[in-house]
């Protein structure tokens, strides 16, 4: 039975730990502070077009995370002992922010005010009550004098001795690791957020407040009375999508045709510094049988065998660079959109190219020098093999290191032709250098998207939230690695209510035509124009609501004409949609003769009678 | 009724003292009627500090104006109100052992004069393991403050005239 219990309370640990709050957390707030609810972590997260999306860092967990993915070990006590003092942190920001906004302008408050202090003040020294060092430390006759000489209050004071306690335990992490924080270290790891407003048409990085430099963009509410789509604006809409084909179809040939001129140009390149390297490797061979078959030249023999890893080693990495160009080749264009590998191995050829051969020049000058070598004869066994092997291995160094530089050349004419390409595609989700670093100590509680500042946006269009964390500042640096701990898409649409229009046909029915006389109508349906005016609303929990169902309520306003005398009479009633608009149902009262009648309609874009139907707006919803 | 208390030492603004032990009673709870109050029993060790530190926490920008601290220091006048005080003690905290020997400071709000906090002369002697912190010192004596502030159902302002400026933090 204890047993059972333990492991049960394992299970409950185990379990705890593994749905743990995620770093961190999205809420939505309308602009109007009427709304605030959190986005769930899974599943789809929705918000309205111009709402506020917050972003809620949980600052003390995600330095833990900073320091385990710079390699402190997850078990090192100092990481709980930082994250509590975050956790302090947390409520300090609190009080902080209640000091500034309360007595900043006045010295008499409602007692209210210091009822507030008290129990935050409270919340944050009870806390640390429960901490014997903490609590020890504060109590101690040095920290009663130092607050006696200190001008701050006395909550203020405790709230700058957590902060020194706390930058006092970065610091001595960090110099365990051996990174200096106050420069750039390639160790240094960084804390950064971006958000990138996504739709058909690509993307772009959008601002998000405490995280990024990015301006604001203009000013756009999407206003909750919509029109339906002219017929000017659907020609304009028709147009942009055939230019956007077009470019599409150019894009693709010229991305076809630069393939070719890349792939002639790489061709004409490699053969040539292939030749140089059979040639090295054959002298090698040679010198190297012909130094061995003399025990004079022997030790000659052990220079080159001493090399012969090296120059190994430069074959595989040429080998490596050879086929990931090739890899370049078969998916260009899209390879210069992706991590740089092909430009890091170039990197690594050269470095281990000039190193080797260094190596050798240095080893047959060593090898020259050795008196004792010397001794035997007054001259240098083996020297002139040594040579010949050198003249090769200068001479596929210098046309490997032509072809680099050729096919850096060749890169480079490539990226700078395609970069205004490359520049939309990059950012629809790339870091760039106006998403802030931040290294611990420095990381800011929270950050929020105004979604009425990020510009053009429509319903169904997506923002993604991504945290990254960074060692080190450049791709290019060997230690350079990024880790996503984020990544969120959420979903911008019209939920708040709000009101559309939009013209359709029904078929109304006069239902009680036996006892009006001037129903003249021997079918039982009349084909009808009728304008309506709905309120409509979205959904934070259903895509498949927002999407499909979509439902309205409202007013119509139709013409029917049930005494069938050619001249419309005019009717008005309650209808409701469904299926974004496309079919209708409602009551409605005809002026004309005094009757009632029901009707159905189907917004679909046709033509009948003559009558054009304005209905086409349910497919350009988007507004 | 406003009556003034004599200040222990004339830079401690709110470390005020009574008028002898003849009216130490009626004179405590005038004053614990008319202030958010620390009532500190006794001598104590490093008492010129903590005092300071006190009378500071009365004085600071986010203090309460009413905010004091009375020092009993002598055994007569703590003899004269400990019957008083003891009694206020159970009535407030039925559940606690009150061992008027082991009181060092009760804090007391003014709208019902009733005690909101104890500070203890040697806390492990308490029963109560929630107590074993409150020994006499700065951080007890704001949560002390707190305490009594938070229980306080309405006051009057009144100006403080040491009250400091805000500084912006």
């Amino acid at each position: 039975m204890r047993t059972f219990f333990l492991l049960f309370i394992f299970c409950l640990c185990f379990c705890g730990g593994l749905i743990a709050q995620p770093l961190i957390i999205l809420t939505e707030e309308s602009t109007s502070g009427k709304y605030q609810g959190n986005l769930p972590e899974s599943g789809p997260a929705i918000v309205d077009i111009n709402s506020i999306i917050k972003i809620k860092v949980d600052v003390a967990r995600l330095e833990e995370e900073m320091f385990r993915f710079q390699g402190i070990k997850a078990t090192d006590s100092r990481l709980g002992r930082l994250r509590k003092l975050n956790e302090l942190t947390s409520l300090k920001n609190k009080i902080i922010r209640f000091i500034n906004t309360q007595f900043a302008n006045s010295n008499t408050q409602p007692f209210a005010v210091y009822q507030e202090l008290a129990a935050l003040s409270t919340e944050l020294l009870e806390e640390i009550e429960l901490d014997d060092e903490m609590f020890n430390e504060l109590t101690s006759p040095e920290v009663e004098q130092a607050f006696n000489q200190s001008k701050d209050s006395y909550i203020i004071f405790v709230i700058r001795y957590l902060e020194g306690k706390t930058q006092a335990l970065r610091n001595a992490l960090l110099a365990d690791l051996g990174v200096d924080g106050q420069v750039d270290s390639s160790l240094m790891i960084y804390f950064r957020v971006g958000a990138f407003l996504k739709n058909r048409s690509g993307g772009r990085p959008i601002h998000v407040e405490n995280f990024d430099t990015y301006a604001p963009e203009e000013y756009i509410e999407v206003s909750r009375f919509a029109n339906p789509l002219s017929e000017d604006e659907k020609d304009a809409l028709n147009l942009n999508k055939r230019l956007h084909d077009s470019l599409q179809t150019s894009t693709n040939t010229l991305s076809e045709h630069m393939k070719s001129v890349f792939a002639s140009k790489f061709n004409a390149v490699f053969p040539k510094s292939d030749e140089s390297r059979l040639n090295l490797r054959k002298t090698f061979n040679n010198s190297l049988t012909k130094l061995n078959s003399d025990a004079t030249t022997k030790p000659a023999a052990g220079v080159l065998l001493d090399n012969e890893l090296n120059i190994e080693r430069v074959g595989r990495t040429y080998q490596v660079v050879k086929n990931s160009f090739e890899e370049f080749q078969r998916v260009f264009p899209n390879g210069l959109f992706r991590e740089n590998t092909l430009e890091n191995t170039l990197n690594e050829l050269e470095s281990l190219l000039n190193l080797a051969y260094r190596k050798y020049v240095e080893d047959v000058s060593l090898y020259q020098q050795n008196v004792n070598i010397r001794s035997f004869t007054g001259t240098t066994p083996g020297l002139l093999e040594l040579r010949q092997v050198d003249t090769a291995y200068s001479n596929y160094i210098r046309i490997t290191n032509e072809v680099i530089s050729g096919i850096r050349t060749i890169f480079g004419e490539v990226q700078q032709f395609i970069t205004p390409f490359r520049k939309t595609y990059v950012q629809n989700e790339e870091l760039t250098e106006a998403i802030r670093r931040f290294t611990v100590g420095e990381i800011p509680e929270s950050g929020f998207i105004e979604l009425k500042y990020i510009g053009e946006r429509k319903m169904g269009d997506e923002i993604l939230i991504k945290a990254v964390l960074e060692r080190g500042r450049s791709r290019g640096n060997r230690n350079f690695e990024q880790k996503e701990i984020f990544r969120r898409y959420v979903t911008i649409t019209r939920i708040a209510a709000h009101f559309r229009m939009s013209g359709s046909l029904v078929l109304a029915n006069p239902y009680n035509r036996e006892s009006n006389s001037a129903i003249t109508l021997s079918n039982q349906f009349q084909f009808a124009p009728t304008y309506g005016v709905m309120m409509k609303w979205g959904s934070r929990k259903s895509k498949f609501y927002n999407e499909v169902v979509s439902l309205g309520v409202g007013l119509s306003f139709s013409s029917p004409d049930f005494n069938l005398d050619g001249t419309p009479e005019f009717g008005t009633g309650f209808m409701m949609t469904a299926f974004r608009d496309i079919m209708s149902v409602g009551w409605g009262w005809n002026f004309g003769v005094d009757a009632p009648y029901g009707f159905v309609g189907f917004n679909i874009p046709f033509t009948i009678g003559g009558l054009p139907s304005t209905s086409t707006s349910a497919g350009f919803f988007d507004n | 009724m406003e009556t003034s208390f004599p200040l222990i030492l004339p830079d401690l603004t709110r470390l005020h003292q009574l008028n002898g032990a003849e009216n130490a009673l009626e004179e405590l709870k005038i004053f614990i009627k008319q202030y958010i109050s620390l009532v500190i029993l006794g001598g104590f060790e490093n008492s010129t500090l903590l005092l300071s530190n006190g009378n500071k926490l009365c004085i600071e920008a986010t203090a309460h104006p009413k905010q004091r601290i009375l020092w009993l220091k002598s055994f007569e006048e703590i003899s004269a109100v400990r019957p008083f005080l003891e009694q206020v003690l159970k009535e407030s905290f039925p559940d606690k052992e009150i061992y008027m020997d082991n009181i060092r400071a009760i804090s007391f709000e003014p709208t019902t004069q009733k005690p909101t906090y104890i500070i203890y002369i040697d806390p492990s002697l308490s029963p109560d393991p929630k107590d074993k912190r409150k020994r006499i010192s700065t951080f007890q004596m704001q949560l002390a403050f707190n305490a009594a502030i938070l229980k306080t159902i309405s006051t009057d302002s009144t100006d403080n005239p040491n009250h400091q400026p805000t500084p912006f933090i």
